[in-house]
């Protein structure tokens, strides 16, 4: 088994870009619990339930409460690498954004949190398919 | 028989043939056919027992034409040893209402995705997860497509309350679109309200223990009541228009 430290600014981050993939997963469940009963199988379900499950299992290594002095985080890697990796990417893609808006001083503190983000991702052993 | 109860509900005009035919103790030897015909060794011994009661012992040859619930209350706990079975007529029915409740399911926990204070209460997630997971592990006993057509047989205290949303969820839609169906499609929607309503009467019934206490708590809800007056009230407005519904 191998372990990461997420350093605890990175986690947060990445309490975040979850919350959105769980956003995700749900709409697509939603949209999936409407199409016609009669076409309904398990099948039709089950990739959601998956994602929301894994993210559901990160949260709970991870912590599901935004830290205001947080703290670095060992995580599983081997059996949350997947997640991890969308969680990741989705808060990466909002700090880019943050980096172009707001206040100046938002925009600084978002430009300091996506350099972290980015080392911590480069850091993370390349995965082989 | 001690501690037992058994419980069935059928179409009105069966019920008022049996009453007729077979005198006030019909309906408790027909659920005991019911049950023999599931093979349950320890059940069929209980029958048994309330055929020798009663003095009865038809086949099951004239259960044709019944819309049915079987329902046994094996044991002196409370939920613990209930099981329910659920008729093969009503089955597709449930399951279309436990689909439709993960959506339910999935909104609430997009509320709480969608709340600001998501970061300071995570603890709020925890109810709607809870739902979703007694959706899925009923459908994954029931089945979740039309593959099992055979009625399953239910632990009440693991899937009671998730049953009664569902029967209930459907009920609610059935008499919805019963309202809005023209008139070819009237026979149909009937039958579906029908055998929902019998088996939302028939889980009132069953969630009371023997004193009458509710054990299952979703059914002393006066939400409940009124889905049942309102679909009783809509099928005797049918009935009354005097239409062919067969």
């Amino acid at each position: 088994m191998s372990t990461i430290s997420i350093p605890g600014p990175v986690a947060n981050q990445l309490r975040q870009g979850l919350t959105l993939r769980m956003g995700d997963a749900a709409q697509g469940l939603e949209e999936a619990s409407l199409i016609d009963r009669r076409k309904r199988s398990y099948e039709t379900f089950v990739e959601h339930f998956e994602q929301i499950d894994a993210i559901r299992a990160l949260f709970g290594s991870l912590g599901w409460r935004h830290e205001p002095d947080p703290t670095a985080v060992e995580v599983n890697l081997d059996a949350y690498r997947p997640t991890m990796d969308a969680g990741l990417s989705e808060a990466t893609a909002v700090l880019r954004r943050f980096t172009e808006e707001g206040s100046h001083d938002d925009r600084r503190q978002a430009v300091i949190d996506l350099g972290e983000m980015e080392r911590f991702t480069a850091s993370l052993p390349t995965v082989i398919a | 028989m001690k501690g037992a109860h058994i419980q069935l509900t059928m179409h009105a005009d069966v019920v008022d043939r049996l009453d007729q035919e077979r005198g006030p103790h019909s309906r408790s030897s027909w659920v005991a056919m019911l049950i023999c015909r599931d093979g349950d060794d320890r059940l069929e011994e209980r029958v048994r027992a309330i055929e020798v009661q009663l003095g009865i012992g038809q086949g099951p040859t004239q259960l044709d034409g019944m819309e049915s619930v079987t329902a046994s209350l094996p044991g002196d706990d409370r939920m613990s040893g209930y099981t329910i079975a659920i008729s093969s007529i009503a089955l597709p029915f449930v399951r279309a209402g436990a689909h439709d409740l993960i959506g339910d399911a999935i909104d609430a926990i997009a509320a709480v995705n969608d709340a600001l204070d998501r970061e300071d209460h995570p603890e709020h997630y925890q109810a709607p997860f809870a739902w979703l997971a007694r959706i899925r592990a009923l459908l994954d006993v029931i089945g979740w497509d039309t593959t099992v057509t055979i009625g399953p047989r239910l632990h009440l205290a693991d899937h009671g309350t998730t049953l009664c949303e569902a029967v209930d969820n459907m009920l609610n839609i059935s008499i919805n679109a019963l309202r809005e169906a023209k008139a070819s499609e009237h026979g149909r929607a009937k039958r579906r309200v029908r055998v929902l309503l019998d088996f939302s009467n028939a889980l009132l019934d069953f969630g009371k223990d023997l004193d009458g206490a509710f054990i299952l708590r979703s059914r002393n809800d006066p939400r409940v009541r009124a889905l049942h007056k309102s679909a009783d009230e809509l099928l005797a407005e049918l009935d009354a228009e005097g239409a062919d519904y067969s």
